[in-house]
């Protein structure tokens, strides 16, 4: 029946390998190379509905596969198997869905791009690593797609790698995910060999670890629980993979990148991998309260750190990246309150409506670009300051990411109210929860329906400040890229009712993606006593509140920035100071720079300087130099003298005979 | 003498009546072309004859065996014979020299050397010895308008008397000890002895050993190497490299295999001959900037280490040496090769200087000789790592594990050496010369020892298994 669950991985890898082996030399032509790079995660798109309506009809919910055993080494057993169940399957369209939507707008959008091939090769690579990580069944297979995906969003960051910014954002993003990878490697060490060596049961199996986990419930490693260390360990991968608190400032430099890679890689699916792993390790999360504290309140202070940064961005895509932070940030605190479906359904929608931003923000770039070129004008054109005004002008991309602004902001019927209000209901009343962590997300949902609409105004309203020459020139997208906003706007208007939370439901629809989702989660959550409750008066006025919070957020930004346009000046001079430490990221990144990047390149010198050079080398040249002296040395015997070589022989004979003698 | 005797001899038979009659033919002859010809079939037919005919008995006359072990070495120095009168062929043309007498010393030298190789009684090993040192002491000078090639000659004439009277010497000492001179019943003896007369006979041996190391350049006794190498025409020092010592090497193994272990009193100083020898040529390549002194020393470190495998004096170690002396032989057989088929009127090229960027004049051929070098270093997948890996598998088997570090030790600086030859030969160089393009035989001698080269790296088994059988 599910056999055939590797056709989905399958074709985006047979693309990515036809594009990139023939792409440059044979086949050249972009239509053909877009319509195999678009048609290969397409065709799984059609596969993955085809299992997921098998599934949804299917009373068994849990599906694995193997194609072919991978590495047998002492207790390790590895297959290269597959994992279909509604977690999965969730993930599957999403990942295929609005992948497909994004490959189709970069065949207008990358038009004329020198390296054409290049970028459909990996996003199709990216695509298949993606399915594989969503696919595998065991964390091993996972954690091949979990690498892969980092190489191709560091090869689609540095996708313009002639220009050094990209090619040093490819490189940051890398290194931060290799320090969060490192946390999964520990993690799964930790989990691997503690139910081996104490329980016998030697697996990465996630289903058979799902299943054995409860053996691990009294181990204690480090003076703490296993459970405890090792999640702790795969949330560190987590924070590294979604751009959470402490790793999360690779991501806004990742919008170096071509805006279809920072929506399909950098907002819908590459950094909702975290939530994902998190989700899918559930029991061992749940087995560990502490652990879930840790995830709430990074995600909470990552939700809110980077909204605060999304208020001063200048440049349309670092508003939607810190956005992305900032949203990522919500899912977290879904899964750190016991919130699991909450959290899938949040990553859901937002794959929805921040896939819409960033292609309707790739349109208005593309637009923008085109008129400045036309122009012959270096303005740069993704910085807000240079638009406004362009409602008129591009129509669909005006409605689209108006809708997504809706949406994001939680403004009901919209996709993002069902999620949003569902996180922040959890994280009020669930047995996990807690009221500080709401205050911060509250804050947070206020802060992003701010900067979301400070972003809409500034692009679409108000008077056109573009350059007077290139004013005219800036037009509306061609259909291959209003057509996947139009898809993804639509998503994002009714993409929330497949989970209508019970207070509201008034037509009985029920909540079906909780129900849809409850084989994966709805174990742990009753074994650890994970659940929120409230009355339903209560559900209902926190969920009023929180549509007057949005409501409110996108109050002040209509007065600040579509009624008074002046008032943003006078207050980022009167709070000049706090302008800069936001604008300027609160930072970090030169506190990174100053804590790990100078020092680790100190040892870095230290090493090749100190120790390389000097000790090894010395060393090693030290070594020719003495055998080059002994062979000089060596030559002055060599005198042509026939006397000479004789004598030399005589001399060996004596001492032959004197050692012959001496025995 | 009986006529089955003669039938067993017929390999040496052909090879000593057709030198004699080409000798002959050359006196009045002096179309150089058709007495090579008629050389190189003889050495072919002699090879022919070892390879094919049964002998009837296993010994002759009580002084040479034939045996599988003496019929192997016989086609290997038949064969040799050929592919030096072939790479030699356009000197004796060019330099005008008579053809009769080069190509009959040459048959003179390989039939010394087959007899040699299967000599069972002193007499006949000193007699065997002699023919071809003889023959060599010609050849070397055969050039008489070149001061360095009369030089050389003489230097290895008068060097070689000595380690002669060494040899003969050393035969007498035994046959005091033991009392025969039959092998290896002599060395059996010798083994039973004790007291004064077992002393007598291993100070024989050392003696022995003196003339060996002399003809086989063991440090001390190398030094005349790079200077008759030098001097000697490069198809003459592809002969003097390859047979004349591996002929020693082959009867040293060969009686050692037949006798069993009796070295035992004097390992401490083979050892130290075989690690003064690796060390002594490594390093003495080492500041060499004329290829043939280059190859001179490297031959001198090859001979080290196959010491080392003599010194084993185990089955896998005879068979490791054996081995690496077939391996040996090719490879430097085919480096001189390349080496003669380059020169022309100028002489060889020789100098650093004359080979820099030569690679890209004569690809093909400089091809080659890397391909050889890197044998003779003993990389990977050529015939020389695993004749070298043969015989340091075998000196770990029997616990020379000092004697295999230094041999490590030698073999790293000596791809020191052998690198930066490969890397001159393709350092772009304008100044660069062509050099002659060599004829269709030295071509030939060219392609077959690439090819075993190559061969014998990837499939050594198809050797080793021969080996296996003829080993006494």
């Amino acid at each position: 029946m599910y056999d055939k669950l590797w056709l989905i991985p399958f074709f985006p890898l047979v693309g990515s390998i036809i594009n990139g082996l023939l792409g440059k030399r044979f086949i050249k032509n972009e239509k053909i190379i877009g319509a195999i790079g678009t048609g290969a995660i397409f065709l799984s798109f059609l596969v993955s509905c085809k299992f997921f309506y098998q599934l949804v009809n299917d009373s068994v919910k849990i599906h694995e596969t193997v194609v072919a055993s991978w590495m047998s080494v002492g207790n390790l057993q590895v297959d290269w198997g597959f994992l279909l169940d509604p977690l999965s399957a969730v993930m599957l369209m999403v990942v295929c869905g609005v992948g497909s939507l994004i490959h189709l707008y970069s065949i207008g959008y990358m038009h004329g791009e020198e390296g054409f091939y290049r970028f459909f090769c990996y996003m199709n690579l990216f695509a298949f690593s993606m399915l594989m990580l969503v696919l595998g069944n065991n964390a091993l297979v996972m954690f091949v797609g979990w690498e892969g995906v980092g190489l191709c969003s560091y090869l689609l960051i540095g996708y313009y790698f002639e220009k050094q910014s990209a090619g040093d954002a490819a490189k940051k993003a890398f290194v931060m995910n290799r320090v969060g990878d490192f946390g999964f490697l520990l993690g799964l060490f930790t989990i691997f060999w503690t139910l081996g060596s104490k329980h016998g049961v030697w697996t990465i199996n996630f289903v058979e670890i799902s299943e054995k986990a409860h053996l691990l419930s009294g181990d204690m490693i480090l003076g703490a629980g296993v459970t405890t260390v090792a999640t702790l360990c795969f949330f560190l991968g987590a924070t590294g993979k979604s751009a959470q608190l402490p790793l999360f400032t690779w991501l806004p430099d990742a919008m170096e990148g071509p805006t279809p890679v920072s929506a399909l890689i950098h907002a819908a699916t590459m950094v909702t991998a975290g939530v994902y792993m998190i989700g899918r390790m559930n029991v061992l999360f749940a087995m560990s309260p502490t652990t879930m504290m840790v995830v709430a309140v990074v995600g909470a202070l990552t939700a809110i750190f980077a909204a605060t940064i999304g208020f001063a961005q200048n440049d349309i895509k670092r508003v939607l990246a810190y956005s992305t932070v900032s949203q990522l940030g919500f899912m977290f605190v879904a899964m750190g309150v016991g919130a699991f479906t909450a959290g899938i359904f949040h990553l859901m929608t937002h794959a929805f409506f921040k896939a819409c931003l960033f292609l309707g923000s790739g349109s208005v770039i593309h637009a923008m670009h085109h008129a400045l070129h036309h122009a012959h004008l270096s303005d740069d054109a993704q910085d807000m300051r240079n638009m406004g005004g362009l409602r008129k002008k591009m129509p669909i991309t005006w409605a689209t990411f108006g809708i997504s602004c809706l949406a994001i902001s939680g403004l009901p019927f919209f996709s993002g109210f069902f999620s949003k209000d569902e996180i922040l209901w959890w994280t009020f009343a669930s047995t996990r929860g807690s009221k500080v962590v709401w205050v911060i997300v509250v804050v947070a949902a206020f802060m992003t329906a701010f900067y979301m609409f400070r972003c809409l105004y500034m692009t679409f309203y108000g008077e056109q400040k573009t350059n007077p020459k290139a004013k005219d020139h800036v037009h509306e997208s061609p259909w291959v890229i209003t057509l996947p906003l139009v898809v993804l706007a639509g998503l994002a208007t009714v993409g929330g009712f497949v989970g209508i939370p019970h207070v509201i439901d008034v037509a009985h629809i029920g909540n079906k993606l909780d129900q849809f989702l409850a084989p994966v989660f709805h174990h742990s959550q009753q074994l650890h006593n994970i659940e929120a409750h409230g009355t339903a008066s209560t559900e209902i006025i926190l969920m009023i509140f929180s549509v007057v919070v949005a409501l409110v957020g996108i109050g002040v930004a209509t007065m600040m920035y579509l009624k008074n346009p002046d008032m943003p000046a006078k207050f980022t001079a009167k709070f000049s100071k706090l302008h800069r430490w936001v604008f300027n990221k609160w930072y970090v990144d030169e506190a990174y720079d100053v804590l790990f990047v100078n020092t680790t390149k100190k040892l870095g010198i230290f090493c090749w300087r100190g120790f390389d050079v000097n000790v090894i080398d010395g060393i090693v040249n030290g070594l020719a130099k003495l055998i080059g002296a002994i062979s000089t040395a060596l030559r002055h015997t060599q005198t042509g003298q026939f006397h000479n070589y004789a004598l030399t022989m005589v001399f060996g004979t004596v001492v032959m005979l004197a050692i012959f003698i001496l025995n | 003498m009986s006529l089955s005797d003669l039938l067993a001899m017929l390999p040496i038979l052909i090879l000593a009546f057709g030198a004699t009659a080409i000798l002959m033919a050359g006196a009045w002859y002096r179309e150089p072309l058709p007495l090579l010809a008629g050389g190189i079939v003889t050495a072919l037919l002699g090879a022919l004859s070892a390879g094919l005919v049964t002998p009837p008995v296993p010994e002759i006359a009580g002084l040479f065996s034939a045996g599988g072990y003496a019929r192997f070495y016989t086609i290997l120095w038949s064969l040799l014979a050929a592919a030096g009168l072939m790479t030699g062929s356009r000197y004796i043309i060019e330099k005008r020299i008579g053809a009769g007498e080069y190509v009959s010393l040459v048959l003179y030298a390989a039939a010394g050397m087959a007899l040699l190789s299967s000599a069972t009684h002193l007499v006949g090993l000193f007699i065997a010895l002699e023919t071809f040192t003889l023959a060599f002491y010609i050849l070397i000078a055969s050039n008489r308008n070149c001061a360095l090639a009369a030089e050389a000659g003489l230097k290895y004439l008068l060097l070689g008397a000595v380690a002669t009277g060494f040899m003969a010497f050393g035969i007498a000492l035994i046959y005091a000890a033991s009392g025969s001179l039959v092998l290896p019943d002599a060395v059996m003896r010798l083994k039973a002895e004790t007291g004064e007369l077992q002393a007598w006979g291993l100070l024989g041996w050392g003696m022995i050993l003196i003339a060996v190391g002399f003809k086989i350049s063991l440090a001390p006794f190398h030094l005349w190497t790079p200077d008759v190498y030098q001097g000697a025409p490069a198809p003459v020092t592809g002969l003097l490299a390859t047979g004349s010592k591996g002929a020693v090497v082959a009867a040293l193994v060969g009686l050692l295999a037949m006798s069993g272990p009796v070295w035992n009193d004097l390992t401490d100083l083979v050892w130290l001959l075989a690690a003064l020898t690796m060390l002594a040529g490594a390093f003495g390549a080492l500041g060499q900037s004329n290829l043939k002194r280059l190859l001179a020393y490297s031959s001198v470190t090859h001979m080290g280490t196959l010491l080392v495998g003599v010194l084993c004096q185990t089955s896998e170690g005879f068979a490791a040496t054996t081995f690496y002396v077939v391996v040996y032989v090719v490879t430097s057989l085919g480096a001189f090769a390349v080496i003669a088929s380059l020169a022309d009127g100028r002489g060889e090229p020789m100098t650093f200087d004359q080979w820099r960027g030569l690679g890209y004049r004569h690809p093909v051929r400089c091809g080659v000789l890397v391909l050889l070098l890197l044998s003779l270093a003993g990389l990977p997948a050529t015939a020389g790592f695993m004749a070298k890996f043969a015989v340091f598998h075998a000196a770990l088997q029997s616990g020379y594990i000092g004697l295999l570090m230094i041999g490590i030790l030698a073999s790293v600086i000596s791809f020191a050496f052998y690198l930066r030859v490969t890397m001159l030969l393709f350092q772009p160089d304008e100044k660069a010369s062509s050099w002659h393009q060599g004829s269709v035989f030295e071509h030939t001698v060219l392609a077959v020892c690439s090819s075993a080269v190559l061969v014998l790296g990837l499939f050594p088994g198809l050797l080793f298994g021969l080996i296996r059988q003829i080993l006494p």
